[in-house]
This record gives structure tokens, C-alpha cells and sequence, in this order.
């Protein structure tokens, strides 16, 4: 549930950034700006939106990860 | 047992082990051996092509262990060659401080850059390890240069006595045995690769060319210089610089020397690869507008000079496909450096640029390529043919605009830099112009001063030591290194004025959006400029413009303008109007805290200048005009305002012609 939430907050929150990034920015992007702000503006939350969708796709198998690695930890 | 996270760091860790290892210092220091010239003629008989003809007597001694009828032979054949012209440098004038120099290094001082050091004792060899007074890598590649060499030469060609010819031979054949080549991709000041290039073509060759034969040279430096040249060729053929304008010279040293030495056995491949670089390198590295991509003027001298040499050099050597290839992009890089050239025959300080004498260095130039139109431009129409069409143009890739009313030395002319970052040697300097009217310098960019990691270098590279904006809270965004495809609109000269137009979009550095613009539109008319800068941002913020005037000007505040005054007369007049309040400064030569008011016209040399700093309270749109009139033209009296949008020049007064012009601010 935590891995899964945590992964819906990364996507949304990086396409998001995404669509806040390409508001703001529209109309100011000249001829010699396009590489730096594919770098700077769409790359990270890009990045972010996969992250988070990977979280999302796997996170069964990482929580039972996760949670394997919990059951081994000794609370006494 | 190890993981296999642990497995992939491992291999990870061992390639990036291996790359370094590929690279690195200068290797071992070598000894002199004992019999150091039978030593050079075993390296010679093993680089030398055995089926030149001329060489064979050299080899059949140099076989039968008859080393002294070899050296014989061998200097003999190589001192009834003629070294081609075009591989040499241009000669050192006879010039008194040249003369010093050269005295100097005999006596084990140098100077380089500005910065004298002691690197050896009047009599003794030189500590090659020795950086200079600050320990700089700078003055260190100077001095693996040699370049101090032809100083020493020209004493010796001017004085006549032999022992300026022997401390030459004496520092050569030192430099020789302690420098054997390393086998791999050298930082080290010894085998860096440009300095390989620039020490073999501009000064071993010169110093053989002049030296030969001569008792007090010696058949060891004779023999250690045509020894050099393969060791020197081989380490460039192998261990270049991957881009930039450092291949261009390093390409343009190889190809010297595969055609000023075709006796050794791999002199064709050195040729035809250095050819064969230098072409793709052309394509690589210069905009189709002639523009070399650093964007710098001083690095346009630098490589064009390159490319230059190489040029002569093919055409010397009768490789007339190649040397074809190479024309029509010659004239490019050399019409770009003949139009940017300021009234007063110098060139632009854009990044990382000294005052380059343009107008001077284009003279030869346009003989060479039988182009009227540079000469004209460099003799401001003295001589040549006037350049057809307006004097005003934009070069779209490199986003430079140049706008001039008239040629000559007292023409008008703006600078206006709205293209990318430039590939290397940048400044943060997008959107900045430099002005001159009347041929006087008035608005200046700062230059390059120095190479360092220091508040200085920060401060010379950055957009404080520009005539642009800076901001508190919004970062000027930093365009790409290259440009794509060529921009347009960038100039217009349908109108009475020629008017130039870019933007910048500007970075909200706490949201990271770029949410704000700069936008900022020049104007050139006979004898003014006009600036009209408009700033959106989508937040509050104080914009700091700054304006740097040359250095001989002295500003004097009066009332809400600035008189602008040379040997105390009244040259020019420097006025604003806004839509918002600022706090205006002068600041000239400040070097603590913010560093400001500094103007360096060379490497290594500052001088302070006058900067006017107009500061603003938090604001989200400012619009700003900005005017410079020349006081040598009677242009009368000067008012601009804002109405409604547009931006309105209106000149006038007694027995001045009434005139306005306006501007819509984009």
C-alpha cells in the first residue's frame, strides 16, 4: 500500500512539475533554449513520471521484498 | 561470496580504472645518453623511409656502424632542403621589445602573459618543472612552448653572436632528453598536445630553418630537431585533443610536418589523416555563416589562423582536392572576422576574447584571397571596394547581429550577442552589446582576463562583467552550446533605424519554472543607440541592469543624466526612462566584495572602467529604455518616454531638426 501510494505520488507529481514546467514556460523557449530546456524542465520530472510508474507496476514484488528484508530484522 | 550489485561495482569501477589509465602525465624523464648522436641516428634510421632517394649513403654508413660518414650524409641531405614557407610562422619583427625578451630568456628569465619568472640560472639549464611566479599551468605550457626560442633567434640573427645560437642549442637538446615522448594521452605541460603543436611548428622549425649548419647550433640539436619532428607527429597522430580549436593547430602542426619532412616512412598517413580531421573538423566546429562555434573573436583568429596555415600548406603541396574543399568556408570564417571588426580595427571582446587587432590581420588576408571588400573594411575605405549592401548584418547560427550606419574609422557600430553559449571558452553574456559611435568606444564588454578558479575568472565570465541584467531571485537561463538551425528575425533595416531583437527566458530559482523573460530590442541611428529592454516576471523580483563604458571615458551625473567625457571634453551624453524606480550607482576598479568596474583588454592585464549600476525595488514587468548619443554629432536635444506600449525617441531643440522614432517593445 505504502510502495503504491508512494509510486501514484511520484508519477502524478512529476507530470505535474511536467505540465507546470510547459505552462510556464510557453512562449519563452527561443531558437537556442530548446536542448537546455529539454535537459532542465522535461528531463527531471520525466525521470520522476517513470519512477513512479515503475514503483506503481512493481509493487508487489518490492513490497514482499521489502517486507522479507523487515521480517528478518531482529526487534529484540 | 559476493553480491552481484558488489560485481557490477566492481566491473564498473575497474573500466573507469582503465579509461584514466589511458591518460595522464608526461612519464619518465629521460637521460641524456652517453653517445647521445649515435643514439639520434639509430631513432633516424628507424623513422626514416629507406627508399627516399638521396638517403641511401645515410643508411649504407649507418648499416656498416660508420656513424660519423652517416651523420655526414644524413645532415648533408637535409641541409640542401628547402623548408616551404608556408609551414613556418609569420617572422618576429625587429622590435626592441622582442629583442629584451630574447635577452632575457638567454639569461634564464621569461615572461609570459604578463608574468615574469626566474626558470634558470644565467649559465645553467632550465628547471622545465618550474610554473612561474604563481605556479600556473598557464605560464608552465608557455614555457614548454619554446617559443622564447625565436626570441633568442632573432637576437642571434640581429647581434650575430654565437652564444645566443648556443643556449638554444643548449635548451633544446636538454628539453629532448629530459622529454622523451609518453606513450599515451598527456596532461602534462610537456606533451600536452597543443603545446607538441605549438613548440615543433613555431619553434623548432624556425630555429632549424635559421640554425643549420651552423657550428654554434651543432650537429646533436640539428639531429634532435629532425628526430623531434617523428616523435612530435607521432605523439600528435596519436594522442590529439578529442575537439575544439586545439585540433584544429595540432592537425595544422601534423600536416607541417609531414610535408616539410617526407623522408619519414609514415609522413603520407600523418598528411592525409591530418587532412582528413581538419576537413570533418571545418564541418564540426564552424556555423555555415563562417562563425567558429566558440563564439569568441579572439578563438576565431586563433583557429581561422589554423585552418589558415594548413590551407597554404596544401595548396604548397599541390593537394588541390583538399585545398578546394577548404575555400569556400575559408572565405566564410574570414568575411565573419572582417565584418564583425569594430571602427577602430579591432574585434569584439565576446566570451572568452583579448582586443585582437581584426583590421590589421585581415590585411594579408585580403590579398591572399584577392577579396576588395575586406580591404576596404580594413583600411576603413581607404583602399579596396566598398562590401555591397548595407553595412549592417546578422549572422543567424552564431545569433550575433552587427549593426553599423557607415564604414569608415568614425562609423557607428553595435555588437549585439543573442545566439548560444558558444562550445567552449563561454561567458554568460546573451543579450549583451558592446557600442562604439563615432568610432569612439563606449559600451564595452569586459574580456577574458584570466584562467582560473578564482572570484576574478567568476567574475569576468559571468553576467555581472556584461551589459545585461541580473536579478535576485530569477537565474538568466543558459542557452545551448550550439546552435541547430539558424534564427531568425534577428535584425530588421525595413525602417529608418537598424534595429536588432532577442530574448532571454529567465529560470524562478525557487520553483525551478521558467517563468520570466527578458527581451531587449537595439537601435542604431547616426550617431545614437537606443535600448529598450522589457523584463516579465511572474513574481516580484529586483533587476540590477549594468553598464560598462570603456575604460578612457569618465561619467559625470547630471541631473537625471550622465555626461560621458574624454580628455576632459564632453563626447557623449547616456540617458534612461522607466516604468519603474532604480537606484543608480558608479562603480569603477572595486575589488572587494562584489567584484566590479574592471575592463581587460589582454590575458593576465586589467584596468578599472566605469559602471553605471541601476538597482530596483521588487517589480514583475519593467520596461526600460536606454539612450547614448554621441556630443560629436550635433544632434540637438534628446528625449525618450514610454506611451501607451511603444517607446518613443524624439530629438529636437534649437536648430536641430525635429525627428521621433518609435519602438514597440517585443
Amino acid at each position: 500500500m505504502v510502495t503504491r501510494l508512494l509510486g501514484l505520488l511520484l508519477f502524478v507529481g512529476g507530470l505535474l512539475h511536467l505540465l507546470v514546467g510547459i505552462a510556464g514556460s510557453w512562449g519563452k523557449i527561443g531558437l537556442v533554449y530548446w536542448q537546455t530546456f529539454l535537459t532542465m524542465v522535461i528531463l527531471p520530472p520525466v525521470l520522476w513520471s517513470l519512477a513512479g510508474l515503475l514503483l506503481l507496476l512493481l509493487a508487489v514484488p518490492v513490497a514482499r521484498f521489502l517486507s522479507r528484508g523487515l521480517d528478518r530484522v531482529d526487534t529484540e | 561470496m559476493l553480491t552481484r550489485s558488489e560485481i557490477v561495482c566492481a566491473w564498473a569501477l575497474l573500466f573507469f580504472v582503465s579509461l584514466l589509465a589511458g591518460c595522464g602525465g608526461a612519464g619518465e624523464r629521460g637521460v641524456r645518453p652517453a653517445d647521445a648522436r649515435v643514439a639520434l641516428l639509430d631513432e633516424l634510421a628507424a623513422e626514416l623511409n629507406p627508399d627516399i632517394s638521396g638517403l641511401e649513403s645515410f643508411f649504407v654508413f649507418w648499416e656498416a656502424g660508420d656513424y660519423v660518414n652517416a651523420e655526414g650524409a644524413l645532415l648533408q641531405y637535409f641541409r640542401e632542403k628547402e623548408i616551404p614557407e608556408e609551414a613556418m610562422p609569420t617572422p618576429l619583427p625587429v622590435d626592441q621589445s622582442i629583442l629584451i625578451r630574447g635577452l632575457d630568456a638567454w639569461r634564464g628569465k621569461f615572461a609570459f602573459q604578463g608574468r615574469e619568472g626566474r626558470a634558470a640560472e644565467p649559465d645553467g639549464p632550465i628547471d622545465w618543472e618550474y610554473k612561474g611566479p604563481d605556479a600556473s599551468n598557464e605560464w608552465s605550457w608557455f614555457l614548454h612552448r619554446h617559443a622564447f626560442f625565436r626570441e633568442i633567434l632573432l637576437l642571434y640573427q640581429v647581434k650575430g653572436h654565437p652564444e645566443f645560437a648556443e643556449r638554444i642549442r643548449d635548451y633544446l637538446t636538454d628539453w629532448f632528453w629530459a622529454y622523451p615522448p609518453p606513450d599515451r594521452f598527456s596532461f602534462s605541460a610537456s606533451w600536452r598536445a597543443l603545446e607538441v603543436a605549438r613548440r615543433y611548428v613555431d619553434a623548432w622549425l624556425p630555429v632549424y630553418e635559421e640554425l643549420r649548419g651552423t657550428e654554434a647550433f651543432g650537429a646533436e640539436a640539428e639531429m634532435a630537431v629532425i628526430a623531434g619532428a617523428a616523435r612530435h607527429a607521432n605523439y600528435l597522430r596519436n594522442h590529439h585533443h578529442f575537439g575544439g580549436n586545439h585540433l584544429i593547430t595540432e592537425m595544422m602542426a601534423l600536416a607541417s610536418i609531414a610535408v616539410v619532412w617526407p623522408e619519414f616512412s609514415d609522413s603520407e598517413e600523418w598528411l592525409s589523416y591530418a587532412v582528413e580531421r581538419s576537413l570533418e573538423e571545418m564541418d564540426r566546429q564552424v556555423y555555415p555563416d563562417g562563425a567558429h562555434k566558440e563564439l569568441a573573436n579572439h578563438y576565431q583568429w586563433i583557429a581561422g589562423s589554423s585552418f589558415q596555415r594548413l590551407y597554404s600548406l596544401l595548396i604548397a603541396a599541390g593537394a588541390a582536392e583538399a585545398a578546394e574543399q577548404m575555400r569556400p568556408r575559408m572565405e566564410k570564417i574570414w568575411d565573419y572576422y572582417a565584418w564583425v571588426t569594430r571602427p577602430n580595427g579591432t574585434g569584439p571582446l565576446n566570451n572568452d576574447s583579448d582586443l585582437e587587432p581584426n583590421a590589421d590581420q585581415l590585411l594579408s588576408l585580403a590579398e591572399f584571397y584577392d577579396r576588395e571588400d575586406w580591404l576596404y573594411i580594413a583600411s576603413n575605405g581607404e583602399e579596396g571596394e566598398r562590401p555591397s549592401g548595407t553595412p549592417s548584418r546578422v549572422f543567424p547560427w552564431a545569433g550575433h547581429v552587427v549593426l553599423r550606419t557607415d564604414w569608415g574609422s568614425e562609423g557607428d557600430w553595435v555588437f549585439f550577442d543573442c545566439g548560444p553559449f558558444g562550445t567552449d571558452h563561454q561567458q554568460r553574456d546573451q543579450l549583451h552589446l558592446s557600442a562604439s559611435l563615432g568610432g569612439r568606444n563606449f559600451l564595452v564588454d569586459s574580456g577574458r582576463y584570466v584562467y582560473r578558479d578564482d572570484p576574478w575568472a567568476e567574475y569576468f565570465r559571468g553576467p555581472r562583467a556584461h551589459n545585461v541584467p541580473t536579478f535576485d531571485r530569477f537565474d538568466r537561463i543558459v542557452p545551448d552550446p550550439e546552435a541547430r538551425e539558424p534564427q531568425k528575425d534577428l535584425l530588421d533595416q525595413s525602417g529608418e533605424l537598424r534595429i536588432a531583437t532577442g530574448s532571454i527566458p529567465l529560470r524562478d530559482s525557487v520553483t525551478g519554472i521558467w517563468s520570466g523573460e527578458h527581451s531587449r530590442t537595439v537601435a542604431l541611428g547616426e550617431g545614437f543607440v537606443w535600448i529598450v529592454d522589457q523584463v516579465d516576471l511572474s513574481r516580484p523580483d529586483e533587476i540590477t541592469f549594468r553598464w560598462h563604458f570603456d575604460p578612457e571615458l569618465v561619467l559625470e551625473s547630471v541631473g537625471s543624466e550622465w555626461e560621458i567625457k574624454a580628455d576632459e571634453l564632453g563626447v557623449g551624453r547616456w540617458t534612461t526612462a522607466s516604468s519603474v524606480h532604480f537606484e543608480v550607482e558608479e562603480i569603477a576598479g572595486r575589488e572587494r566584495g562584489e567584484i566590479q568596474g574592471w575592463y581587460s583588454p589582454e590575458y593576465n592585464e586589467r584596468v578599472p572602467n566605469s559602471v553605471l549600476e541601476y538597482r530596483s525595488a521588487p517589480t514583475s514587468i519593467a520596461r526600460v529604455a536606454w539612450l547614448l548619443v554621441s556630443e560629436e554629432r550635433d544632434l540637438g536635444e534628446a528625449e525618450i518616454f514610454f506611451e501607451g506600449d511603444e517607446a518613443i525617441l524624439r530629438f529636437g531643440g534649437e536648430g536641430a531638426d525635429e525627428r521621433s522614432y518609435s519602438i514597440v517593445p517585443q
